[in-house]
Formats: structure tokens, C-alpha cells, sequence
């Protein structure tokens, strides 16, 4: 291993290298922070270029780009309720009502460091066990991502606080039915696209995401101004963006909730079936889960932990998914598809001879995620003023550049102005339903999990020939099953305990009354 | 007012002069899928030939997905040729789409110019499989069809799923009991082979090779109609005694009603790439297999295939019998 | 007010309810009628639990209407011109944008978008409307090579 580590530090500290961790990251954290423009069309048509320099740095460059947009996605989440990026979507929840409450440089700067240290605990294990993660990532089967998703779908329980849950639920059907909508995998059927051949490959999950987060949000903020004093909208807010430092009791309160999201996240990233975003949305709800009562509550309006959770999750998630890449060949998600392309277009062949055929690509693509992330950390932070300052955009120019940005954003993608049309039509949706007071996230959760679900479900029943025993055939899948009831069943201890607590107090009330 | 009239003016002219370098290339090309995929390598690779080689000065491309392709078809039957030179990339999916009717177009709507390079089928097992021969899959196959679980990474009814029946049904199998279990891509039904929840791979013989020089896999069998130059030691599904051969040709189709200078030009251009060393390295990275038939010819291999995938889907229940 | 509450999960019942009807309706193919679980099942799955949890949110709110609703301030009518307005901007938008062309159409629409808003200072409508469309067009079809469509009327 350590003859790896040399190979790939020589390798990196070439000066052109160098050059393209920093040019890939700078791409990266650009095209990440413009809400819609996304990776996969920025690597995609980089490929190119890649093929006159070489393997070693086409991959460093792509990599660059990749966990680049994960960091940069994170900006415009914050700042402006529109994630760049599917995998930062979860970083809204908590990040944009910090910002909202003055403390956007705080946020920031969390997420900045969350997602450095997400990305280098997901470098270092990667390193250190790239191939047994390779047969971890093989053990998942069917099944074991049915009650996968289950658990992320008891998440739940965690968007939702005591008077929400039933709204949650309505919200998640909703997405749950959305994800139902165009050609149903399995049979071949058409479902709910009412002869619209548009409709066929189904609704594209960064349209829902910018439909709801941001289309609703800058039109909210139109319907429903913030009365602060009446400023009519064409002066510009003070960007109260507060300092960018943490406090050490904060930094203590964090540091546990960074060190599980990023194990958390790389897992799910290692597993070909998951990404990034559902690792951020399950860190989210595991963190919530597991916070103290006084700071449970805080999720979704402001918590630091809400934030770092996610944070930390989305990068780590994005390092472990190049472990199947690598070391099977097989891609994770849409971005590690098209790396995947390149690597074969160089005549590399993905798999366990790899790391013996071409240690140098190997070894230098892990090397170059440390300084990667390093690189990120060293242009992000000082920049958050100037991003921040974003802010200070005269209302009326910045809720139009949204608009803008989100529609283009969604048509860079399938150049298809039906989509444009079906965002105005769910933004509106949104609208109404925010204003009726409906949580949006439950929404985009139902829809990811309702497509993984489904198809994994009715996969595991046609392998299984029909029946169900393969909830308990095997181990993993029984153990995680076991454990998404456990959750499931969490808050009704805490619930019981509130009854028995006020049972007895209003029993110790009467006997005082007697 | 006037002032508003004056930026009008300017900004029609602006957009005129500045979107002109696109109608100024000499060919462009349409992707019926978004970037990255095998029609937008494949464009852009012959894209990239043609302009190294000298045989045009420029190259576009557009990205047009949605619908199976079909929104792509019917750009490019609305444009015509108003446009310019266009070349849409496609491949068998084209005849596949338009017998189940996901598609309200079919190649004849168009003009075929020309395919420019195939993939064929393939069935992977895992290493350690107990299946060492494509005869002992048949052979376990007869004895009991749900035996066998066959992934492929398209939805049921797609290229993969009838590759997988036709070479049962080749065997003797009755295609309809083949237990097919869709993946979604073809990186998700490595996993499923390799994770062992299933025992048989169909997919492309690109895929297959990618998994099978990983290491962890071997290919089976292969339909092509003759013995792979590069790697004559796979058997073909023919070689084996099994009638049966599929090829997913990749190639372009232009406006309909293309005069026959323009039709002559463009296969001229494709025909004139084969031969060049441009269009070999393009063709060498990237694995794919030469299979050049002028239109024709063409023609005449997607009226084949159109019909030898309409008795297989009619026979799988996948179209209805036509009365 | 009791309404607001109700609005809402009576909105999800109606739609929850059209869904089920097309779920009902789902045609199957031949191959899928010896099966348990068919590309049906789980939608009709989703639309029963849907409609009963719209049936839980209004009979709750129903059995307890002493429950006082969240301060809602009315939104004021000029507001919701203006959401409107940006509404139809942007249908109107991504109706324009391949006839007319990217150039033409987003600095229209950046335009009178910042007009709805209330913007009137000619100098921010221009600059800040041309200019970003022109740098976002350069930025996509020359730096990064993806074709935006130069408008189908002109060409």
C-alpha cells in the first residue's frame, strides 16, 4: 500500500497535475454552484479534452470536477433555497434557515469543513481498503436495497415534528406517486403518461428538486415578502452574512455528527445502488434520530448538526463511490458512468486488476482526493464573503437570475422545453402547498425512494419467483429490516414516556387538588 | 419607445451574427439521448474522424432526448432540410421502439444513409458459475427456465431481454419462459451478475468484455454471424449449432426525402472515413467493430431485422398479433 | 379559520382519488396476469394509503375544532399579480426559447422579469438582463460546446 501511496504522490506533485486538481476544482465548484448545471454534462463533455493528456490526469481533472460541484453545490443551497446539485439538496433544509437568520457565513464555513472532512475520511478509506470494500459493495443485493430504502423512507418520522407528521406522509404518497409516472421498468408498461411521450422516461429528479426548492422559494418570497421594514424590493438587504467562525462548543457538538455522516455516507456511496444524495438524506434523518430532545427540534430550522450531517454524508458518499468504479467497474451514479466511459475510451480496464495493471491511475486518483479536498477547503473559505455578497443583490434581480438559472438548469440537461413547462406547473403546485403549510422534503424523499423501492422490490420477487422470504433469506437484509422496524418504533418510546410523564403529573395534579 | 426599438434591432442583429457559426458547419450531428451515452460517443466520434481526416471543416452536435429518440425523429422530420446537413445517430432500438409502438416513427420515415458499427450480443456468466459452456445453459434451461435468472440492463421487452429469448428460443426454449430481471443500466446488471443474485449476463459484447477482462467473468457466447477477429476463442451462438445471430448496428439516418445528391454526398463522406487512419484510432479506442452498409444494403438489414424481432416479440407477447 | 386546515388534505383526497382511478386502469400485459405483483400493484398500494391518511388529516381537524390554526396574514393582492405575473413570464419563456432563440429570449425574459419586480431604473433592466445572456451564451456554446439553439424562426 505504501508503494501505492508513493506512486500516487509522484504521480500527483507533477506540476501539470497539480494544475488540474485546481483547474478541476475551480470547474467543479463553479458549474456545482449554478443551480441545474450540473457534473455530468460539464465531465461528459470534457472528455475530449482528456484524451491528450493522459489517463492519470483525465481522471484527476474529472474527480476534481465531481467532488468540486458536491462542494460548490452547497453554496447555492444556502444561499438561495435552489441546491446546485442532486447531492445538496439536504443541505437546504438546515443551511438555507441559517442563512435566513443572519448566520450564512457560519453555514458556509460548516459546510465547507463538513464536506472536507467527509471527503478526506472517504479518501483515507478508500486508501486503506479499496478492495475489501469491493466485496462489500457485491454483497448488496436486490433485497438488502428494498429495506435499505425502507429505513431511509422511515426517515420519515424525522421531517416531521408532532402536528406535521400526517401533512409529512401526504407529502411523501405524493412523491411516492410522482416516481410512478412513464415506462415501469420492470413490465414495460406505461403508467400515468396519458399518451405524452414526454412523459415516458418519467419526471427527472432535478426538475422536482428545482421546481420545489427553488422555483417555490423565489416565488414565495414574491407572494410573501418578509416584513422586515417595509423596503420596497428594488433596495438591496444588508448581507448579514455574520462571522465565519464557530464557537469551540459548537465544534465539540459537531464533531461526532461529522465523524458518523461520513462513515454513513461513504458506505451508501460504496453501495452501486446509492449516491450521494440518498446518503445526504439518510445522514439527515439518522442525525435527527439520534440528536437530544432539546436539539431534535432545531432540525429544519436551523441546526448546526442538520447541516453538517448532510455536509459531510455528500462528500464522503461521493469518494466511496469510486470504489465500485475502480475496483469493479461498475458505476454509482450518473457522474461515475460517464468517468466510467472515459476510462475505457483510455484503453484502462476497470476491475480487481486495476490496481495491478494501472496502479498509477489508481493510486493517483485516491492521492489527488486529499488535495482535492484540501484545494476546496483553501478556496472556499475566504471566498464565502464574496459569495455571500450574493445576497446583496437587489431582490428583484436575484429572484428573476433564479428563475432563470433553475429553468436553464433543467433544460441544459434534456433540452426539452416540456420539462420547462412541467416545472412551472409543480412550482405552482409548490407554492400552494408551502403556503398551506406542507413540508417539501417529504416530497423528494417519497420520490427517490419510491422509484428504488419499487424496482428492487418487484427485481427481488421476480429472483425470488414470487414470494416474499427474501426479507429474511439472508442476514444483511433481515438485520437492516430488523433495524428500519427499530427505528420505525424509536419516537413511539419517546412518545410513551411523554404519556406515562403525563399521566403522572396530572395524577400528582389531583391529589394536590384533593 | 425608441429606445426600445433600437435594443430590439440590435439584439436581432446580435443573435444573428452571433448564432451564424452554427449554421455555417458543415455537418451536424443529432443525439436522440444526452450526453455520454453510446449515440453521443458514436457522434461524436465520427464527428471527431470526419474533421481530422479533412473530409469537413466542422462538426456540431445537438443533444435532443426524450421519448426514445422519438422527439429527435420528429425534429428531424420537421427540419427536413432546411437546415442543413444533419445526421441523426441511432441504432436497432429505432426498429425495436417502432414495433412496440413507443415510438410513433420507424426507420422509414427517415432516410438511412448508413451504419458505420456494430456491437453484437453476449451472455456472461461469473466465474465460478457451474454453467462452463453456453450447451449447459440450454441444457438447464430445458430442465426447468425459471432455473436460470437473466439480467440485462433494459427494461423488459428491450434489445437485451430479446437477445436472451431469441437465443433460447434457438435452443429449443420456449422464449416466453425466460425469467428476465431488468436492470437499470447496464452497470446495475454487472452488479446483479456479479453480486451473484442472478446467473446470466445479457448484454452488449462491449459490456461483456469490459466485466469479462475485469477478471471476474467469462463470456459464454456471442451472436455474431462469424468469429470475432479480436477474440475468435468466444464461441458463436451459429458455431455452436444454434440459428441464431443479432447485430445492434450503429448508424445514420438523414431528413426524408433527401435528394439524391445530398443522400450521395453524405454516404460518400462516411464512406471516404472508413478508410482513414482518423477514423481507426476512433474506432480502436473505443472498442467498436467496423460494419459499414451503404444504404441499400442498409435498408435491406433493417428490413431483416424488423422482421426477425416482430415474430419474436409477437411470439413473447410483447406485440399483438397483427389479424 | 377551520378551512385552511381542511384545504389542503381535501386537495390531496380529489387528487389521490384521480390517481386511483388511473391506477385501476393500468393496463397489463399479457405476460403480467399470472403474477402477485404487477406494475399496478404499488400505485394502487399508494393510492389507498394516500386516501387514508387525507381521511385521518380531516377527520382529525374535524374532532378537534377548537384547535386554533396558525396566524395567517391574507397575502396582499399586489403580490400575487406579481407571483402571477412571473408565472406566465415563465411559460411564456419556455415557449419562445426554441422559436426565437436563446439570446433573444432569456434577455426578454430577465427583462421583464426585473420590470415585474418592480424594477424600474433603466440602467439595471439593461445591464443586467443583455449582458448575462450574452456571457451565459459564450460561456455554453463556445467554452463548453453545447449548441443552444439559434432560434428556428431565423434559420
Amino acid at each position: 500500500m505504501f508503494d501505492g501511496i508513493m506512486l500516487g504522490l509522484s504521480t500527483v506533485l507533477d506540476f501539470n497535475n497539480l494544475m488540474y486538481v485546481i483547474a478541476g476544482c475551480l470547474v467543479g465548484t463553479f458549474i456545482g454552484m449554478l443551480p441545474g448545471l450540473g457534473p455530468i454534462t460539464a465531465i461528459a463533455l470534457m472528455i475530449p479534452i482528456t484524451y491528450s493528456i493522459g489517463a492519470d490526469s483525465g481522471m484527476i481533472l474529472m474527480a476534481g470536477v465531481y467532488y468540486g460541484a458536491i462542494f460548490g453545490g452547497s453554496t447555492s443551497s444556502i444561499l438561495i433555497n435552489a441546491p446546485g446539485v442532486a447531492g445538496t439538496v439536504a443541505s437546504s433544509f438546515d443551511g438555507y434557515p441559517l442563512a435566513k437568520q443572519g448566520h450564512a457565513g457560519k453555514a458556509l464555513a460548516i459546510a465547507a469543513y463538513s464536506s472536507f472532512i467527509g471527503g478526506t475520511i472517504g479518501a483515507i478509506l478508500l486508501m486503506v481498503a479499496a478492495p475489501l470494500l469491493a466485496k462489500v459493495s457485491l454483497s448488496f443485493q436486490s433485497p438488502d436495497y428494498v429495506v435499505l430504502m425502507f429505513l431511509g423512507l422511515t426517515a420519515i418520522a424525522a421531517f416531521s415534528n408532532k402536528g406535521q407528521f400526517l401533512k409529512a406522509m401526504m407529502m411523501t404518497v405524493f412523491g411516492l406517486m410522482l416516481a410512478t409516472v412513464g415506462i415501469d421498468p420492470s413490465s414495460g408498461t406505461e403508467r400515468f403518461t396519458f399518451g405524452q411521450a414526454d412523459l415516458l422516461d418519467g419526471i427527472s429528479f432535478l426538475l422536482i428538486a428545482m421546481a420545489t426548492f427553488a422555483l417555490a422559494e423565489a416565488l414565495i418570497n414574491v407572494v410573501k415578502p418578509e416584513k422586515k421594514d417595509a423596503k420596497s424590493l428594488n433596495d438591496s438587504d444588508t448581507p448579514q452574512i455574520g462571522s465565519t467562525k464557530l464557537t469551540k462548543d459548537e465544534v465539540k457538538d459537531m464533531a461526532p455528527v461529522v465523524g458518523r455522516s461520513s462513515f454513513l455516507g461513504f458506505i451508501v456511496g460504496v453501495l452501486p445502488g446509492a449516491g450521494a444524495t440518498i446518503a445526504s438524506f439518510m445522514a439527515y434523518a439518522t442525525e435527527r434520530n439520534l440528536a437530544p430532545k432539546g436539539l431534535k427540534e432545531k432540525f429544519g430550522k436551523g441546526s448546526l448538526r442538520g447541516l453538517a450531517a448532510p455536509e459531510s454524508a455528500n462528500n464522503a458518499a461521493c469518494t466511496g463511490s469510486f470504489v465500485p468504479l475502480l475496483t469493479l467497474g461498475i458505476p454509482g451514479s450518473g457522474t461515475t458512468a460517464i468517468m466510467l466511459g472515459a476510462l475505457i475510451a483510455y484503453g484502462i480496464q476497470p476491475g480487481p486488476m486495476l490496481m495491478q495493471e494501472n496502479p498509477s491511475v489508481f493510486w493517483s486518483v485516491i492521492v489527488s482526493m486529499y488535495f482535492g479536498n484540501i484545494v476546496l477547503l483553501i478556496l472556499n473559505l475566504p471566498l464565502i464573503p464574496y459569495f455571500a455578497k450574493v445576497l446583496a443583490m437587489p431582490k428583484s434581480v436575484l429572484t428573476v437570475m433564479i428563475l432563470f438559472f433553475s429553468l436553464i438548469g433543467v433544460y441544459l440537461v434534456s433540452f426539452n422545453t416540456f420539462d420547462l413547462f412541467m416545472m412551472v406547473g409543480v412550482a405552482l403546485v409548490a407554492l400552494v402547498l408551502r403556503l398551506l403549510a406542507f413540508p417539501m422534503a417529504p416530497l423528494l424523499l417519497g420520490f427517490i425512494l419510491g422509484d428504488m423501492i419499487e424496482r428492487n422490490f418487484r427485481r427481488s420477487m421476480m429472483i425470488s419467483d414470487g414470494s416474499l422470504s427474501f426479507l429474511w433469506d439472508r442476514p444483511l437484509t433481515l438485520s437492516i429490516f430488523i433495524l428500519s422496524i427499530l427505528v420505525l418504533l424509536f419516537p413511539l418510546k419517546d412518545y410513551l414516556k411523554q404519556r406515562r410523564a403525563d399521566k403522572t403529573a396530572s395524577k400528582l395534579q389531583q391529589e394536590q387538588v384533593q | 419607445m425608441k429606445l426600445f426599438k433600437s435594443v430590439k434591432t440590435t439584439l436581432l442583429a446580435a443573435s444573428l451574427v452571433l448564432s451564424s457559426p452554427m449554421a455555417m458547419a458543415d455537418i451536424h450531428f443529432l443525439v436522440p439521448a444526452g450526453p455520454g451515452g453510446g449515440w453521443d460517443t458514436t457522434a461524436r466520434g465520427v464527428g471527431e474522424g470526419l474533421v481530422k481526416a479533412g473530409i469537413d471543416d466542422n462538426a456540431s452536435f445537438q443533444n435532443m432526448s426524450g421519448g426514445g429518440g422519438g422527439r429527435a425523429i420528429a425534429y428531424l422530420i420537421e427540419s427536413g432540410t432546411k437546415k442543413g446537413d444533419i445526421l441523426m445517430v441511432n441504432s436497432t432500438p429505432i426498429v425495436l421502439r417502432a414495433l412496440t409502438g413507443k415510438i410513433p416513427y420507424s426507420y422509414r420515415d427517415l432516410t438511412p444513409v448508413a451504419s458505420m458499427i456494430a456491437d453484437f450480443g453476449a451472455f456472461v456468466v461469473r466465474n465460478d458459475s457451474p454453467y462452463k459452456t453456453w450447451q449447459d445453459v440450454i441444457k438447464a434451461l430445458k430442465e426447468d427456465p425459471s432455473s436460470i435468472k437473466v439480467a440485462g440492463g433494459s427494461a423488459r421487452g428491450s434489445m437485451d431481454h430479446l437477445v436472451a429469448a431469441q437465443a433460447a428460443k434457438a435452443g429449443g426454449i420456449d422464449g416466453r419462459r425466460i425469467r428476465y430481471i431488468p436492470y437499470d443500466g447496464g452497470g446495475k446488471a454487472k452488479a446483479g451478475l456479479l453480486s451473484g443474485e442472478v446467473n446470466l449476463l445479457s448484454t452488449g459484447l462491449s459490456e461483456a468484455l469490459e466485466v469479462a477482462n475485469g477478471g471476474q467473468a467469462r463470456v459464454l457466447a456471442v451472436t455474431s454471424p462469424e468469429a470475432l477477429t479480436d477474440y475468435p476463442q468466444i464461441p458463436t451462438l451459429k458455431s455452436m449449432g444454434y440459428d441464431m445471430e443479432f447485430v445492434n448496428w450503429r448508424g445514420f439516418f438523414a431528413a426524408p426525402n433527401l435528394p439524391a445528391d445530398k443522400l450521395a454526398q453524405y454516404t460518400e463522406k462516411l464512406r471516404k472515413l472508413q478508410s482513414t487512419p482518423e477514423w481507426e484510432t476512433v474506432r480502436a479506442r473505443n472498442g467498436w467493430l467496423n460494419l459499414f452498409q451503404e444504404k441499400d444494403e442498409f435498408i435491406e438489414s433493417l428490413e431483416k431485422q424488423e422482421a426477425q424481432l416482430k415474430v419474436v416479440m409477437q411470439e413473447l407477447g410483447f406485440i399483438r398479433k397483427a389479424d | 379559520m377551520m378551512n385552511r386546515e381542511l384545504l389542503g388534505p381535501s386537495l390531496f383526497l380529489a387528487l389521490f382519488t384521480l390517481y386511483a382511478v388511473v391506477a385501476w386502469q393500468i393496463p397489463l400485459l399479457p405476460f403480467e396476469e399470472y403474477e402477485t405483483v404487477t406494475s399496478a400493484t404499488l400505485p394502487k398500494v399508494y393510492a389507498v394509503f394516500g386516501i387514508v391518511v387525507c381521511l385521518l388529516s380531516i377527520g382529525s381537524t374535524l374532532l378537534k375544532p377548537n384547535e386554533k390554526a396558525a396566524e395567517n396574514q391574507p397575502l396582499e393582492k399586489s403580490h400575487i399579480v406579481r407571483t402571477l405575473g412571473l408565472l406566465v413570464l415563465m411559460v411564456i419563456y419556455s415557449a419562445m426559447l426554441e422559436p426565437v432563440g436563446f439570446l433573444i429570449s432569456t434577455s426578454a425574459f430577465l427583462l421583464v422579469g426585473f420590470f415585474v419586480m418592480g424594477e424600474k431604473r433603466k440602467k439595471i433592466l439593461l445591464f443586467a438582463s443583455i449582458p448575462v445572456a450574452v456571457v451565459f451564451w459564450f460561456l455554453m456554446t463556445q467554452v463548453l460546446g453545447i449548441y443552444l439553439v439559434p432560434g428556428d424562426l431565423w434559420s
